[in-house]
């Protein structure tokens, strides 16, 4: 064989060996890439029933929820469930469950609860403190023993008595209204909290500080107060569960009225 | 050197056909995962819309379970706690240019409000009270006011409420009498 030969040779397995290489390059590309592709459209194909079927058993468990609960409903109206439920609402009220606590009177009464539990201050001390908590700022109160008892005073100056101003107009009706609500409001407050510190009477009065003048030819004024109202309660049950429980349109009934101007300067309606 | 040309040839036609390989693989994959994104966007779609058809339809049934007037259906529902129940019959028969509301505070004194621009006369007053006691127990109502703009307020409290004995069947005169 002529090296010229032997060359050409070479030279032509060299230029098959090249093109089976890129042949072969080229298939394992392309069979890749279809397998990938197959993958992908097996995976779809197997992802859609499983999504169907899964959504079939949400669907199935949601109406047995629903058909549970239908029942549930049919079985709440015949027990009169509701009713129940809300007379459990009002009873966990009664005794003043923190999650109810929204208003600032709210949170005053759970602070008089957790004064009430309160050892430290003495018996005097936690009525004090009771009626403080109790009463409209710049109340004036007293707090006395007699033997085992207590007694509480409180007098309410009359511009602090909270009318409820939803209306256009307050006349003297509204503010005797207001007066009572909160008298019965504050001797509520201290027998719940105060009857298991022996607290045995309760005595509100509302007073009005006028100007007075003795003499017309001088022109000095003293101020005074005018009582215009004074009501109390002596009791000696020291459950304050039942204090409570206890309303106060309850309290206006139990309660001793013991001075009304406003009764008599009342206009008739 | 004309067999290294054609080398070179065949080896630029071969990459020119993987790259061709690559972009039309490629381009199927993408428009296989649109397609299947379309239809399963489409499918959720409408399994969203079925889910609300079917819970408008489950909610319905659910209330016609409780009572058939919308009043027995908030009355019977143990999920309405004292305060939305107090709410819904404040607001349920308002007299003309009348607002009302519902509220609590010291934990158990529930009132409503009524608040005219002239204040109604007794009847409609009496009326008012009985849509919402015929309901609601008079002993969670702590008071019912009515209030005039710029005029003066009438307040039922619990007392005169409780003094009722049936509110459904109570005569105007007997709610007159104990209220007003």
């Amino acid at each position: 064989m002529s090296p010229k030969k032997a060359g050409a040779d070479r030279e032509r397995l060299i230029s098959i060996g090249v093109l089976v290489l890129c042949l072969v390059s080229l298939a394992v590309h392309g069979g890749i890439r279809a397998a990938m592709v197959l993958s992908l459209k097996h995976q779809l194909k197997k992802d859609a029933p499983a999504e169907l079927q899964a959504r079939e058993q949400e669907v199935r468990e949601d109406e047995a929820q629903f058909q549970a609960a239908l029942a549930d409903a049919a079985s709440a109206v015949q027990e009169g469930r509701a009713a129940k439920v809300r007379a459990e609402e009002f009873k966990r009220r009664q005794g003043m469950e923190e999650s109810f606590a929204q208003s600032p009177e709210e949170k005053r009464l759970l602070e008089m609860a957790r004064l009430s539990r309160e050892s430290s201050l003495g018996k005097v001390g936690v009525l004090e403190e009771l009626a403080q908590q109790a009463s409209p700022r710049s109340s004036g109160i007293r707090v006395r023993h007699e033997g085992k008892w207590y007694s509480v005073e409180v007098a309410v100056p009359l511009s602090e008595v909270p009318v409820d101003t939803r209306g256009g107009r307050q006349d003297t009706e509204d503010q005797h209204r207001a007066v009572r609500w909160t008298v019965a409001g504050i001797i509520r407050d201290l027998f719940a909290f105060g009857a298991a510190h022996d607290l045995q009477s309760v005595e509100v009065s509302v007073q009005k500080r006028v100007d007075v003048s003795r003499d017309a030819a001088v022109p000095e004024t003293r101020q005074e107060y005018l009582e215009f109202y004074r009501a109390g309660l002596a009791s000696r049950s020291s459950n304050p569960e039942v204090w409570l429980s206890i309303g106060r349109p309850d309290v206006l009934r139990m309660m001793s009225v013991q001075h009304d101007e406003f009764g008599r300067i009342m206009p008739r309606r | 050197m004309e067999s290294w040309s054609r080398r070179m040839v065949v080896a630029a036609a071969t990459l020119v056909l993987h790259a061709v390989i690559f972009l039309g693989f490629h381009y199927y994959e993408q428009s296989l995962k649109q397609t299947y994104a379309r239809e399963n966007q489409a499918r959720h779609s409408q399994w969203k819309r079925e889910d609300q058809e079917r819970e408008k339809k489950l909610q319905q049934a659910m209330n016609e379970q409780y009572g058939r007037t919308p009043e027995e259906r908030v009355y019977h529902n143990p999920a309405m706690d004292l305060k939305q129940l107090l709410s819904f019959f404040a607001k349920r028969n308002l007299p003309k240019a009348c607002e009302a509301g519902a509220g609590v505070d010291r934990f158990t004194e529930f009132s409503v409000y009524l608040k005219c621009v002239r204040l109604p006369a007794k009847e409609v007053r009496t009326q008012y009270l009985r849509s919402i006691l015929a309901w609601v127990n008079p002993a969670y109502v702590f008071q019912v006011a009515f209030i005039e703009e710029d005029g003066p307020t009438i307040v039922a409290e619990q007392p005169c409420l409780l003094k009722v004995k049936n509110w459904s069947s109570a005569r105007d005169s007997e709610i007159i009498r104990a209220c007003f």
